[in-house]
């Protein structure tokens, strides 16, 4: 005979990630009792909440089981708590309860009443300050059953932030791909090193460098953050670079470094670096690379042909293909 | 004198439509009188002209005169019998469409009939075919539609069946030459040079005969081929060529744009003091913004335009490298083969004597590849770097791109 589940469940705490799976557990431990059973929702800060409690709570006609959450428990009345005491007291058969609280200042008295009643009482804190955070993720981990040592998680949450579901999401990514029990601080690195603000221009430079891993790692970082909208500043960063490759490149031998930042148009302290760049470069290849560029740019605007409309996920593909192209 | 001066190179048309104003000009009016026409013709051919032209031998008592106050009016575009509609944006909306039905129940003022003239007709859009074909299909007895496109293809069928089809041609470059040399009155060579540099495009031929700094546009697009050496020169031609473009169309636009700003202001009541003034404000800024929008479309407009000209000479250019490659430089009397660019030969032979067909063809296509790219809103000055690369090396994108996963996207 499976579990049954408490018949009445407090939540507290604003943290709605832990809050969302308290009512998920709740719930898949009801379905599992009985797959026919119903979830009624209640937000408490309806108005007339008390009547919609006492009709979700009442025993069905066909005694159909229930489960029945109510949201917002810091905005209930007196009449609401009456209700739900009620029910609370003399359940019907198969019915379940759950009340997410706030946990803040407003209507603690309703927190402090449920409290006394509650069979099961689950803490949804948020998750803010350092300790939390790392508790967090330290519980996170156990839940995909890997494990990570303290140095992987401050640098995780130093790459990723502090936000509960983004944190959740990034380690479901990171237990998914990783094959072994441990999740190092390589595998770390790996997944989100540098994951922020990668810019256009430092996709360019690694493509000019011929870093193409690098380049192709980045540019899929930047689209999943920024999107389809990556496109167009990527052809312009990557022609832009490969014109003051080009300038610095064909420039006379001896020529000065300041008179070559005014011909290539450049920052002086930008030629070096693009002498160095231009190393991996012949007049051929750049050549090739800019009509690559052209037809990456047709691409981008929906194609060279009259009628073609590339979709989205076409201009992304040939955006990589390019990157790779160029940097290879 | 006539009202059909001005139309050039077409004789069978023309007879068309001075059969139809004779007609017309009939009391009482001989063989029915058609209310719908469609004028269609290659860019350059004279649609436009021969529209004005028709229009005013139909308000012309006399078929087309030139001389009476009628046809005066009638070619200097003041007519009030005469609708001469030309779109603004880049189509027709279905707003203006209804506009011009309106007029169309309008009886004529002075003359017989009252016509309506749509040039661009192409830029109809659907449904604004559709309210036109309403007024097209049951026109009240005075009134005439003609519409101008580029082929008949380029309006819907239903609007095309109820309309008398006129086709006007390429114009030879002889009848451009010697329009240019009579009713203009330049000398041979000019008008020569400027028809044949034309390649049957009237408008041109005339900014070219006419126009030294057109003439001086056209040559530096020429010389674009010889500047091309390693790659660094390319990408300097390139920019060239696109900042010269971009600039033109700056000074072509640049007055009429700030007439519009200066008209707006003043029609939003700008420098004026009292109640309700600074609502006013803030109204003239949003509408100065669409204005600049507006204005900053058509600037591009015109730079790509001024760019596909320049391309299109480009392409006449290496037509004539090919013609040498394929017929010689000499033609079968001894006599020298025609170029479109006669005034470049020494450079188009050497062109010709230094590349292989296979090259030529190669440029060919890159031409038409920069020109669809330009359609497509490639960045300009991209564009045209590519454009160069290809010029300079013609066959680089077949060895080195071709069959590669980008050709098959």
């Amino acid at each position: 005979m499976t579990a049954q589940p408490p018949t009445f469940t407090l939540v507290v705490g604003p943290e709605e990630l832990l809050v969302e799976r308290a009512i998920d557990s709740l719930t898949q431990a009801a379905l599992k009792v009985d797959p026919t059973a119903e979830v009624h929702t209640v937000d408490a800060a309806d108005s007339g909440a008390a009547g919609l409690i006492a009709e979700a709570c009442s025993p069905s006609l066909f005694g159909t089981p229930a489960v029945v959450i109510i949201t917002h428990a810091e905005s209930l009345d007196d009449a609401g708590l009456a209700q739900l005491e009620q029910a609370i007291a003399n359940p019907p058969v198969d019915t379940w309860i759950l009340a997410a609280h706030e946990g803040r200042v407003k209507g603690k008295k309703y927190q402090t009443a449920l409290a006394k009643l509650a069979d099961e009482q689950i803490d949804a804190a948020a998750i803010k300050k350092g300790r939390a955070v790392n508790d967090f993720v330290a519980a996170e981990v156990k839940r995909h059953r890997k494990k990570m040592d303290g140095q992987a998680q401050t640098l995780f949450v130093a790459a990723v932030g502090s936000d509960a579901r983004t944190l959740s999401a990034g380690l479901a990514q990171l237990a998914s791909d990783v094959e072994g029990d441990e999740i190092t601080e390589a595998d770390v690195t790996r997944y989100f090193g540098g994951a922020t603000d990668v810019t256009s221009y430092q996709i360019a430079d690694a493509v000019m460098a011929r870093r193409g891993k690098e380049a192709l790692h980045m540019l899929r970082m930047a689209e999943s953050v920024a999107g389809p909208t990556l496109g167009p500043p990527t052809v312009s960063a990557l022609v832009f670079a490969m014109r003051q490759l080009v300038a610095v490149a064909t420039a006379p031998p001896g020529m000065s470094e300041r008179d070559l930042a005014v011909e290539a148009k450049v920052p002086p302290w930008k030629i070096r670096t693009l002498k160095q760049q231009s190393r991996h470069w012949n007049q051929k290849q750049c050549a090739v690379a800019m009509l690559v560029l052209a037809d990456l740019d047709a691409a981008m605007k929906g194609g060279l042909n009259i009628g073609d409309q590339l979709v989205p996920e076409q201009k992304a593909l040939v955006l990589e293909q390019s990157v790779v192209k160029l940097s290879n | 004198m006539t009202v059909w001066d001005s139309l050039i190179g077409q004789e069978k048309p023309l007879q068309e439509f001075k059969d139809a104003a004779v007609a017309a000009a009939q009391t009482p009016a001989g063989p029915e009188m058609t209310h719908a026409w469609l004028v269609t013709g290659p860019p350059g051919s004279g649609r436009s002209v021969a529209a004005r032209s028709f229009a005013a031998a139909l308000v012309c008592p006399d078929a087309g005169c030139g001389e009476c106050v009628d046809c005066q009016d009638a070619l200097a575009g003041r007519h009030p019998d005469i609708e001469m509609v030309t779109p603004e944006g880049v189509s027709y909306k279905t707003a203006d469409a209804r506009e011009l039905v309106t007029k169309a129940s309008i009886a004529p003022l002075r003359a017989k009939w009252h016509i309506l003239v749509v040039e661009d007709a192409d830029r109809l859009t659907e449904t604004a075919n559709n309210v036109l074909l309403k007024a097209i299909e049951e026109p009240s007895s005075s009134i005439v539609w003609i519409l101008c496109t580029p082929s008949a293809e380029d309006v819907l069928p239903t609007v095309r069946s109820r309309c008398r089809l006129v086709r006007l041609t390429t114009p030879e470059t002889q009848a451009i030459a010697d329009y240019l040399a009579t009713v203009e009155g330049l000398d041979e060579a000019t008008a020569v040079f400027a028809a044949q540099a034309a390649q049957g495009h009237v408008g041109r031929a005339r900014a070219l005969a006419l126009d030294a700094g057109v003439r001086e546009r056209r040559n530096k697009v020429l010389r674009f081929p010889s500047e091309l050496g390693d790659l660094g020169s390319c990408l300097r031609a390139a920019q060239d060529l696109a900042e010269t473009a971009k600039a033109d169309a700056v000074a072509a636009t640049e007055s009429q744009d700030q007439k519009e700003l200066a008209d707006l202001a003043q029609a939003w009541g700008e420098g004026a003091e009292g109640r309700g003034v600074r609502g006013g404000a803030r109204g003239l800024k949003s509408a100065q913004k669409e204005l600049e929008d507006r204005q900053k479309s058509r600037r591009n407009r015109m730079e790509r335009d001024e760019l596909d000209r320049a391309l299109l000479d480009l392409l006449g250019y290496y037509r004539d490298v090919i013609r040498i490659q394929v017929e010689g430089s000499e033609g079968a009397e001894g006599s020298t083969t025609e170029l479109i660019n006669g005034e470049h030969r020494v450079e188009i032979e050497h062109a010709a004597r230094t590349s292989t067909p296979g090259d030529t063809l190669g440029r060919i296509e890159a031409i038409e590849r920069a020109r669809q790219a330009l359609i497509a809103n490639v960045a300009p000055q991209l564009a045209l770097e590519a454009l160069a690369i290809e010029l300079r090396s013609p066959h680089l994108r077949a060895n080195e791109l071709h069959n590669s996963e980008l050709a098959a996207t």
